[in-house]
């Protein structure tokens, strides 16, 4: 059974049906992750996760829970980390983590540990308004570690931060995950969820449109595998690496009209576009 | 308790870095320590700086500073946080509130003390002001509620704060006023506070400040099941 559970969850705002029947059952200590466009439904679907919004119809459990019943004895279960989540901008970077080790009842020895997991120990005087975008994304990341919670909701944790910022994110993750941890990550950076998630599923117009292991989507749809041609007089040419392909390559090899020729595997982003039309950065 | 110990922590560290809000706590106790010791004039009333300034920190700290800060968590998502970390509203407005009236307190017990009241006045002084205190935090509390933002808040707690802070000065002047004023809380302490001077306290006052405090319940009870906290 499940640790996160979804089951034909229903979403609407007036007129806009936001989530449709979406299902999922996320195994204790995977790294989950929901990709899809901006809008697509992936903060509505977290905030019924966790108990922020009520959700018109389905069912969510957390922890064998129902969302909605979490009490405050399994809160400190279960980290949050979303960019509408504020931080105290006056106080120091120690003080901000100060708070939530007062609210869960958390030993402030853990503070300095934390701080140093997520790079922040040098600036845990400066005041968290001070910190560049990157460090107060790691400083919204680190409440969630000090709880040392069995579940993450990450909301875009590395959405407009900088390639090393994200990579050190990443390893911060994995390291939870290898503790134990279950992570479901929200994100429309197809990257980072091929390298974190053990899992995903591809939300479009509050539907899961394909679910699994992201090597194996990629997989099964084999079939939009390329072959990028570069001709001798610099054009470029695609063809679909398949038998029906066979007779034009050929015909170019003998012609001696090929510069090079490499083929591109699908990734989530093409599977992504190939089923619904649209990027999913867009 | 603990969440009210936390919230009650963090407001203070964060006030100590927030001068706007630093200057609402300290203004008025300053303000009648210098002028009790500049100004000595033949025929004054007794403790006239006193009284005056009291009812305007009264009508005016708590306040303006609770619906500063409700406001402003709500505006910078800070009490989404707060909720999410399972702080239920009312732990969350009772640690502010605490705060806030601890310091009002130690600022009232700090102008009692250079008022030069006997023990016992010193007392029913602090019970009638620190009463005023909490209808005009809870007063706070529904505008901080009831608005999305500080700048909105702020709008709508100045008319409020200058209505009660000033109306029991300016009835002085005008008896009109003063039978308007009556409704007032701030003027209904006014009235009990320069009393003490005197001997000459009329109890009924109280009835004003009582009506006031379930007048402000049933309007934050009315905002809140409106708005919720956020």
């Amino acid at each position: 059974m499940g640790i996160i559970q979804a089951s034909e969850v229903c979403k609407s705002f007036g007129e806009k049906e936001v989530l449709k029947g979406v299902s999922f059952d996320i195994a204790p200590g995977e790294i989950y992750g929901l990709l899809g466009p901006s809008g697509s439904g992936k903060t509505t679907l977290i905030k019924i996760l966790t108990g922020q919004l009520k959700a018109d119809g389905g069912k969510t459990e957390l922890l064998g829970i129902e969302s909605g019943r979490i009490g405050n004895e399994n809160r400190a279960k279960i980290g949050i980390m979303m960019d509408e989540f504020g931080i105290y901008e006056r106080l120091s970077v120690y003080n901000n983590l100060c708070v939530m080790a007062d609210l869960f009842g958390i030993d402030k020895s853990k503070i300095d540990e934390t701080l140093k997991e997520v790079g922040l120990y040098e600036a845990r005087k400066t005041p968290a308004g001070k910190l560049s975008k990157g460090m107060k994304s790691r400083l919204r990341l680190s409440r969630p570690l000090l709880q040392n919670p069995e579940i993450m909701f990450l909301d875009e944790p590395t959405s407009g931060l900088d390639p090393a910022t994200a990579d050190e994110i990443h390893e911060v993750l994995l390291k939870k995950r290898k503790a134990g941890c279950t992570i479901f990550l929200t994100t429309h950076n197809m990257n980072e969820a091929e390298k974190m998630c053990d899992r995903i599923a591809l939300l479009s117009h509050g539907r899961i449109i394909e679910e699994g292991i992201p090597a194996e989507i990629c997989r099964k749809y084999d079939t939009l595998k390329k072959l990028n041609i570069v001709l001798a007089d610099g054009s470029a040419k695609s063809l679909p690496a398949n038998a029906s392909s066979a007779d034009e390559l050929a015909r170019l090899l003998r012609e001696g009209k090929i510069c090079t020729v490499h083929s591109s595997e699908p990734n989530l982003e093409t599977v992504f576009t190939e089923l619904t039309g649209n990027k999913l950065g867009v | 308790m603990r969440h009210i110990m936390a919230i009650f922590k963090k407001q203070f560290k964060d006030t100590l870095k927030n001068p706007v809000l630093l200057i609402q706590f300290v203004l008025y106790p300053i303000m009648i320590i210098v002028m009790n010791n500049l100004v000595d004039i033949e025929e004054m009333p007794e403790n006239y700086f006193t009284v005056m300034f009291t009812v305007m920190y009264i009508g005016m700290c708590p306040l303006i500073t609770m619906a500063s800060i409700v406001s402003e968590e709500k505006e910078k998502g800070t009490l989404r946080t707060l909720l999410m970390s399972g702080v239920n509203p009312f732990s969350y407005l009772a640690g502010i509130g605490l705060f806030i009236f601890a310091v009002c307190a130690a600022g009232l017990t700090i102008i009692v003390i250079q008022g030069g009241y006997s023990f016992a006045d010193s007392a029913l002084y602090l019970a009638f002001t620190l009463s005023g205190c909490i209808v005009s935090e809870i007063l706070g509390a529904a505008i901080g509620v009831s608005r999305p933002s500080q700048s909105s808040a702020m709008g709508v707690a100045v008319p409020f704060m200058a209505v009660f802070s000033f109306l029991p000065m300016l009835s002085e002047f005008n008896e009109n006023l003063a039978d308007v004023a009556g409704m007032a809380y701030t003027y209904g302490i006014n009235n009990l506070i320069s009393g003490l001077s005197y001997d000459t306290i009329e109890y009924d006052n109280f009835y004003v400040v009582i009506a006031s405090f379930f007048a402000v319940v049933l309007l934050f009870a009315i905002t809140y099941r409106r708005n919720g906290l956020e």
